[in-house]
């Protein structure tokens, strides 16, 4: 089953600790990137659309 | 610290909206009547310049150029001022990028009907206007990031992000895949030829789609969107990701416009691969595009802007799930070439762009002319009306590309194909023609409703340009850029942009390679957004560079150059399209006339020169195309769409005598056919003094003819053309000896008879 998988992927010649490393690493950087702890830091800048003009001439 | 004024320049932004609008109009009746020919030949006038041939490319260049671009400049001058909080460096500049634009549009929509084209998709204009082109857009990026030197505002919103990925890969699509050897002030000879022009055409013509067409929308959205539904992007993290994915997988995606051709397989599998992945980071920036709606789908009753925003986000999302799917080999061996592809493309044009551009247009001008919407009920109605237009549109295109699909490859019980005549699949397609001119027609009225409604809002109110105060902080202390490019994360990218650079030259089924490169740059993505670079400021990576707009620049020129040099240099060196040198014969000075007839009548848009190595293609054709071929053809003509049968095989198919009643009236000898008349090619004499400086072009490009060649080149012309009116003639057709038809025909009777002479020679 893995090796089929593995075929299916073209990595035939690889071991299955490559794709668990890959798959690791990928699901990592996402929780990484959207833990919510961070989310503040980007708070002031995504603000920056929203602030309209203060008059007209 | 210091409280400063700034007034924005918004007079240049209202130009571009009308201009686009204007140019909108005229693009899409164009579009109609392009419609119209392939409904009903007799559209077409007998007419030189209005035959489909020459009208389909300024269909598509003023779609492109005029309504897009001008819509694009309108929002990333409007949008750029107020994200850097500082108006545009040099009102000069903005002007002459203005009228600059315009003037190559005109010049565009002059030359083109006219016949004055390079032959290569959505890159047809003549050398003069592509160095115009070049010229304009210089103009602009100096305006643009002169401005960042005046910004007010450190940091550099996504938005920005996008539109400098437009600039500096534009200026690089555009200039290398224009390089061309003038003949005269009006036409010119792509410097690349064959498989080559055709990797560096699509390679151009996907990215043009994808840093014309989408980058700087994106950008747009990100700014648009969270203004009309006043809140904030959903993630902006997510946009870092989707930014720096996109750019960096665009670039690769380009030969999926050439699977199953003579391009080298695995230049054919890399693009396939790298389009299936681009499906992630548009499906990302799509994402955050519709959440930006959350706890504000309330709107979407309401207010015309976010339903236009909306639905042309969500036409993004199917658009960019249907192009990496349609890039899976088996699928596009299925699709490629039928209306199928007219169908994608006008999912994305109309409802990607065209809604795209209609939403910010009802956000900007009230507040551009400080007033209220003239209609909001009209602008509802043009949103259902243009939906209903779309849907009817693709809709058709999907239903006449399908049957075209499984039409050409069907098989009988006995092997042979089903529908051996390629014009019953035309003829089984008629009647979704004609939906697609109801479909288009309702997309332009609800386009000119709108124009109206735009100019009613404007004339009740006054021009206004924005204005805001300020607070100008004294400069910090910056993490340097040496820190940057030194620091460990930015070497781990280095290591994983190598490794995905060495897939040129290893089999991309090494996808050990693939995958740790990937992981590379997984990784160092997480590290630059993630890991502080500066303690004190508290800084990661990227929110450092975010500071520099130069830096970020460079580096972006990097990203897409990696993909574009790892596709585009090894077949340039390649010997392999050389190897079979001795079987291909250049063009005689007649045939090379009837060539440059053919790209001039811009026959590509409905014949292809690429027999695929599909058994109903060559059971159909005869035996597929090879890049050797092809290897004298400046520019390439393998075409992307069969609204007629393949040509490479049809040189000595038929008799001249075919060919010549074939031109003059196709339906006399194609009953059903779409094609237009071109029996005014009977009526226009060659230039016989010109083909001595043609094939010495034609030699300076390496093409190898001797000095003889060019010397009695006019005299050999005479000589062919002689021959075949003499043909004619005894067959009962009286024809001038020196008119463009007899030239067709012998370009027409070379195409493959190279192929034909080599199997010959064959054991």
């Amino acid at each position: 089953m893995k090796q089929e998988f593995l075929k299916l992927l073209g990595m035939e010649g690889s071991s299955v600790a490559v794709l668990i490393l890959f798959v690791t690493l990928f699901v990592v950087a996402i929780v990484l990137i959207f833990r919510k702890k961070k989310k503040k830091k980007y708070e002031k800048i995504s603000q920056l659309p929203l602030q309209d003009d203060e008059d007209k001439e | 610290m210091r409280e400063t004024k700034i007034v924005y320049n918004d007079s240049v932004t209202r130009y571009f909206i009308f201009a686009s609008i204007l140019f909108g109009i005229v693009g899409m009746l164009v579009g109609v009547l392009v419609a119209a020919q392939l409904a009903f030949w007799q559209a077409n006038f007998d007419t030189s310049w209005l035959s489909f041939g020459r009208l389909r490319p300024l269909h598509t260049n003023a779609v492109i150029f005029a309504f897009v671009g001008n819509m694009l400049f309108a929002g990333i001058y409007y949008s750029t001022q107020r994200l850097l909080k500082t108006r545009m460096a040099s009102d000069l500049l903005s002007k002459i990028h203005f009228w600059g634009w315009q003037l190559i549009i005109v010049a565009a929509a002059i030359t083109l009907p006219m016949g004055i084209t390079q032959g290569k998709e959505y890159a047809e204009l003549e050398w003069p206007i592509d160095i115009a082109i070049a010229v304009v857009w210089v103009v602009f990026a100096i305006n643009f990031f002169w401005t960042f030197k005046k910004r007010n505002e450190k940091n550099i919103y996504v938005s920005i992000w996008f539109y400098i990925a437009t600039i500096i890969t534009v200026a690089v699509l555009h200039i290398v895949n224009s390089l061309s050897l003038p003949l005269d002030f009006f036409k010119s000879y792509s410097i690349f030829s064959g498989a080559q022009d055709a990797l560096v055409q699509w390679w151009y013509g996907h990215n043009a789609v994808a840093f014309f067409l989408t980058t700087p929308i994106l950008g747009i959205m990100y700014y648009f969107m969270p203004k009309a539904v006043e809140k904030p992007v959903y993630s902006y993290r997510l946009s870092i990701i989707h930014f720096w994915a996109l750019v960096f997988l665009y670039i690769w995606a380009g030969p999926h416009h050439l699977l199953y051709t003579a391009l080298p397989d695995w230049a054919q599998t890399l693009g396939m691969v790298f389009s299936v992945a681009l499906w992630a980071p548009s499906w990302g920036g799509m994402i955050n595009g519709l959440l930006t709606l959350r706890g504000a789908w309330d709107k979407l009753r309401t207010d015309p802007v976010v339903k236009f925003l909306a639905a042309g986000i969500t036409f993004y999302g199917m658009s960019t799930f249907e192009g990496p799917m349609l890039s899976i080999k088996s699928i596009n061996a299925l699709a490629h070439s039928t209306d199928w592809i007219i169908a994608h493309v006008h999912a994305g044009a109309l409802g990607w762009n065209g809604f795209m551009a209609a939403g910010m247009f009802y956000w900007l001008i009230p507040r551009l002319f400080d007033t209220k919407l003239y209609s909001k009920k009209m602008a509802d109605f043009h949103f259902w009306v243009g939906l209903i237009g779309i849907l009817l549109y693709v809709a058709a295109m999907y239903a006449s590309g399908l049957t075209q699909g499984l039409m050409w490859r069907a098989l009988s019980a006995d092997g042979t194909l089903t529908y051996p005549n390629f014009l019953e699949s035309i003829i089984a397609s008629h009647n979704m023609y004609y939906l697609r001119i109801v479909g288009g027609s309702l997309f332009l009225l609800t386009f000119i409703l709108m124009a109206y409604n735009l100019v009613r809002t404007a004339l009740s109110g006054r021009a206004v340009d924005g204005v805001v105060h300020v607070i100008v902080e004294e400069k910090q202390e910056e993490v340097s850029t040496k820190r940057l490019l030194m620091s460990p994360t930015f070497c781990l990218v280095v290591v994983g942009l190598a490794l995905l650079f060495l897939l040129a030259s290893k089999s991309i089924v090494q996808s050990f390679l693939v995958l740790f490169a990937f992981a590379v740059l997984i990784v160092a993505a997480v590290i630059m957004v993630s890991k502080k670079i500066d303690r004190p400021g508290g800084k990661s990576w990227h929110e450092a560079l975010e500071g520099k707009p130069f830096l970020f620049a460079s580096l972006v020129l990097v990203a897409i150059l990696i993909g574009g040099a790892a596709e585009i240099i090894p077949p340039l060196m390649s010997k392999d399209a050389l190897s079979f040198q001795h079987a291909a014969t250049p063009y005689t000075p007649l045939e090379l006339v009837g060539r440059d007839i053919y790209v001039r009548e811009g026959c590509y848009n409905c014949h292809t020169q690429m027999v695929r190595p599909l058994v109903s293609e060559t059971m159909r054709y005869g035996p597929y195309s090879e890049a050797w071929e092809s290897m004298y053809d400046h520019p390439f003509q393998w075409g992307s769409k069969r609204t007629g049968p393949d040509l490479q095989r049809v040189g000595g198919k038929y008799p001249d005598l075919w060919h010549y009643k074939h031109l003059v009236d196709p339906r006399s000898t194609s009953q059903g056919s779409l094609m237009p008349s071109y029996a005014f090619l009977e009526k226009t004499n060659v230039d016989f003094d010109t083909l001595s400086h043609r094939v010495k072009v034609m030699k300076q490009l390496g093409v190898p003819y001797t000095d003889a060649d060019i010397y009695l080149a006019p005299i050999n012309a005479k000589d062919q053309a002689k021959k075949i009116a003499q043909g004619l003639k005894a067959q009962g057709i009286r024809t001038s000896s020196e008119s463009e038809l007899l030239a067709m025909i012998a370009y027409l009777q070379k195409i493959g008879k190279d192929h034909k002479q080599f199997s010959k020679e064959q054991p």
